[in-house]
């Protein structure tokens, strides 16, 4: 079977705490951050985002960087550096430890405004936007920025990236390829998503609701979030304690449509039915962290996905998206912590604004409670049918 | 354990700059100009498909057929910009209509997993799929991920990839931004590979690849690469660089003297994933058995071919091939 993934530090910033405690206690609390966009530059101030409170100079003067960064590459700083500090990882480890970004707007949202010079003739120049707009140059320079080894991936899947980064950390462990990996995501909003998913009419211009029959779209959100995957040897090398570990992970994909998910959710269920066949354990899910997006189309699909896999009886599952809203590439990274929090207070976390749950499946939580969680199931899907469940158990 | 390449195809747009190359060595290529399309996408989808998905879709499909296997256990693609066209439209579309009545098709097609996506929507594989975006070496972590996937059970032919595509603003940022690239001009191209872990009879083996962000890394790892493959620098045929010679000087004292050094950047042209089209080009070599050029002396057997590319002088990657 390999080395064992554990997870031993890990790191937030969201519409709903810009640290691992505040994001917890707003989950309890049921307390969502989506509200109209203050600091996004649209003409669209009526959508309702998930924005991070904290503007880009906040941000800035936090981290002592240049505020001038790509909002994308200072979140993930931001909640890389808890993830060290949380980990208790020294100085002398950060050089030997991998990092795998998941992101899919990379710097966007400072391009996207040079870009608009260039077409309305403001001007001419934007080498230094675009030298940060790729996914691969935001994740060296959050690598770099941090004292990270310069030998980092960035995987790019749309909203399944910072799950398949973690995915990758859990394999690369497993194969005894490394010891130490820094893996989530981070993705800042930008004009160019929210115009793409209004464009593509799923946002819901009032609050998400996931996994309520009249649901009716989702609400856009940013954040980064990143997990201290480890060896059982670099643990004990470092004397350092776990919180959870990586047991089960499987990708496929839907093969069914560029945008939309199959409604029986073929890729959904092979990606589900991937990550138990690849459990280092027996199978003892207790909860889902769904994707649960909102949308008319990818709750259908996930629900048959989930009833296909576990039969009438599933375990109780829940969308955190009507708290974050859905951050996209790092969605998956969001949604591993939140799972670990899970299995750290043995609590499950409710879906906000269900008045009629849908009735595919049973076992949707309404209220925080607690529970006995063994393990939990987080799922990340995306545009052109990009699939991935992870499996988190407690320690 | 071993890694093939059992089935190949590079589709790349035809550069002015390739001479005193051999015409059947030229034509293990396709160019963009010759490909039948339609062949692999059906029209009414091909129209609003932008080069890379275009490329992609069909060079995908190219590299399954010289396989003779119909569908692969997993797809990766390695793509420095995505699908940079129909990004540029769409946002071009977002500040003219002052964020209004937009078209989605644009937006759809702008991540970097479309082409990853498309594939696995044409070949209907539901299985493993990701994508890395990582400047010069996204092919190299494509790679990476596909050995891996190679040593772990059940997923037994992975097809990686690695394509980019040129648009004009491209090449005014990189200009503005100081990148020269000298005699190899911009350029686009998809390129796959079948690797497997068994070979077929018109497989090349991957020996040994390596990347670094210097060269003086990529120097230490090519002895480490001959030592663990067996291969002594003398029983290699052919250097493909991907760059003018003198990119690539620390390696004249490393190979000994006699041994052909062949720059491909003239016949593909300068993209982020552009090392896939060497290694494309190491693999026709070793299966056709001719030298690129009429100048290189051949061997009575092209054993081993290196390759060694660069980009942007920080991302260098070193394939060796064998066969």
């Amino acid at each position: 079977m390999g080395q064992r993934s554990f997870i031993s530090g890990m790191g937030i910033i969201s519409a709903i705490g810009n640290d691992v405690e505040s994001n917890l206690s707003s989950l309890i609390s049921k307390q969502s951050g989506i509200e109209n966009p203050k600091l996004l530059g649209t003409q669209h101030k009526d959508f309702l985002c998930g924005e991070v409170k904290l503007s880009n100079d906040q941000l800035a003067q936090e981290l002592d960087a240049d505020p001038t960064h790509s909002r994308t590459l200072l979140l993930g700083m931001k909640a890389a550096l808890e993830t060290i500090d949380n980990a208790n990882l020294s100085k002398e480890y950060l050089e030997s430890t991998l990092f795998f970004n998941g992101t899919s707007v990379g710097g966007m949202d400072k391009s996207e405004w040079a870009y608009k010079g260039l077409t309305d003739g403001t001007t001419n120049k934007f080498a230094r936007e675009f030298n940060t707009h790729d996914c691969g140059e935001i994740t060296r320079l959050i690598a770099s920025q941090i004292g990270l080894n310069s030998n980092v991936y960035a995987l790019s899947t749309a909203c399944s990236s910072a799950a398949n980064a973690i995915l990758l950390a859990g394999r690369f462990i497993r194969a005894g390829i490394a010891d130490r990996i820094i893996a989530g995501g981070s993705d800042a909003l930008s004009v160019f998503t929210l115009n793409g998913f209004n464009s593509l009419r799923i946002l819901d211009p009032d609050w998400c609701k996931p996994f309520d029959a009249n649901r009716n779209g989702l609400n856009l959100g940013e954040g980064a979030a990143y997990l201290l995957i480890e060896s059982e040897r670099s643990l004990a090398k470092r004397s350092a304690e776990p919180i959870a570990e990586l047991v089960g992970f499987g990708n496929a994909n839907d093969a069914y449509h560029q945008t939309a998910s199959s409604p029986e959710g073929k890729g959904a269920t092979k990606a589900i039915t991937k990550a138990i066949e690849s459990l280092s354990t027996e199978l003892n899910i207790d909860y889902v962290n769904t994707h649960g997006t909102g949308t008319v189309n990818n709750d259908e699909s996930e629900s048959n996905a989930l009833k296909k896999v576990f039969g009438p009886n599933s375990p109780p599952y829940s969308s955190t998206k009507a708290y974050t809203g859905h951050a996209l590439a790092s969605a998956g990274s969001l949604e591993a912590v939140f799972s670990i929090l899970s299995i750290k207070n043995q609590t499950v976390f409710p879906a906000l604004n269900v008045s009629k749950p849908m009735d595919i499946l049973p076992n949707l939580v309404l209220e925080p409670e607690k529970k006995k969680l063994r393990q939990v199931l987080s799922n990340s899907f995306g545009f052109g049918g990009n699939c991935t469940s992870l499996i988190f158990q407690s320690v | 354990m071993s890694i093939y390449i059992i089935g190949s195809s590079a589709i790349i747009k035809k550069t002015e700059s390739a001479q005193g190359i051999r015409d059947e060595i030229l034509q293990s290529f396709s160019f963009t100009d010759e490909v039948q399309y339609v062949d692999f996408v059906p029209a009414r989808h091909l129209r609003r498909m932008s080069s890379i998905l275009k490329n992609s879709s069909a060079s995908s499909q190219m590299a399954l057929i010289d396989s003779g296997v119909e569908m692969p256990d997993g797809i990766i693609v390695g793509t420095g910009l995505g699908c940079l066209q129909d990004t540029e439209n769409f946002l071009k579309n977002v500040w003219n209509s002052n964020e209004e009545l937009l078209s989605p098709t644009n937006f759809i097609q702008s991540t970097h997993n479309t082409v990853a996506g498309q594939i696995a929507l044409i070949l209907g594989c539901t299985g493993y799929n990701t994508t890395y975006s990582n400047r010069g070496l996204s092919f190299e972590k494509a790679l990476m991920d596909g050995k891996l996937l190679l040593s772990e059970s059940g997923e037994k032919k992975i097809l990686v990839g690695g394509a980019d595509e040129h648009t004009a603003s491209l090449e005014k940022a990189l200009d503005d931004m100081g990148c020269s690239f000298e005699d190899n001009k911009l350029n686009e191209g998809s390129v796959f590979m079948l690797l497997s872990s068994t070979p077929n009879e018109n497989s090349t083996e991957i020996a040994g690849f390596a990347t670094a962000d210097k060269l003086g890394k990529l120097e230490r790892q090519f002895e480490e690469i001959l030592s663990g493959s067996g291969i002594s620098a003398e029983n290699i045929d052919l250097v493909l660089t991907g760059g003018p010679d003198k990119d690539f000087e620390s390696f004249h004292a490393l190979i000994p003297k006699g041994i052909s050094f062949f720059n491909f950047k003239p016949i593909t042209g300068e993209f982020f994933t552009a090392s896939s089209a060497g290694v494309f080009l190491a693999n026709q070599i070793l299966r056709k058995q001719i030298m690129p050029s009429a100048d290189s002396p051949k061997p009575e057997k092209i054993k081993n071919v290196l390759v060694l590319n660069h980009c942007l002088n920080t991302d260098y990657s070193l394939y060796l091939l064998r066969i």
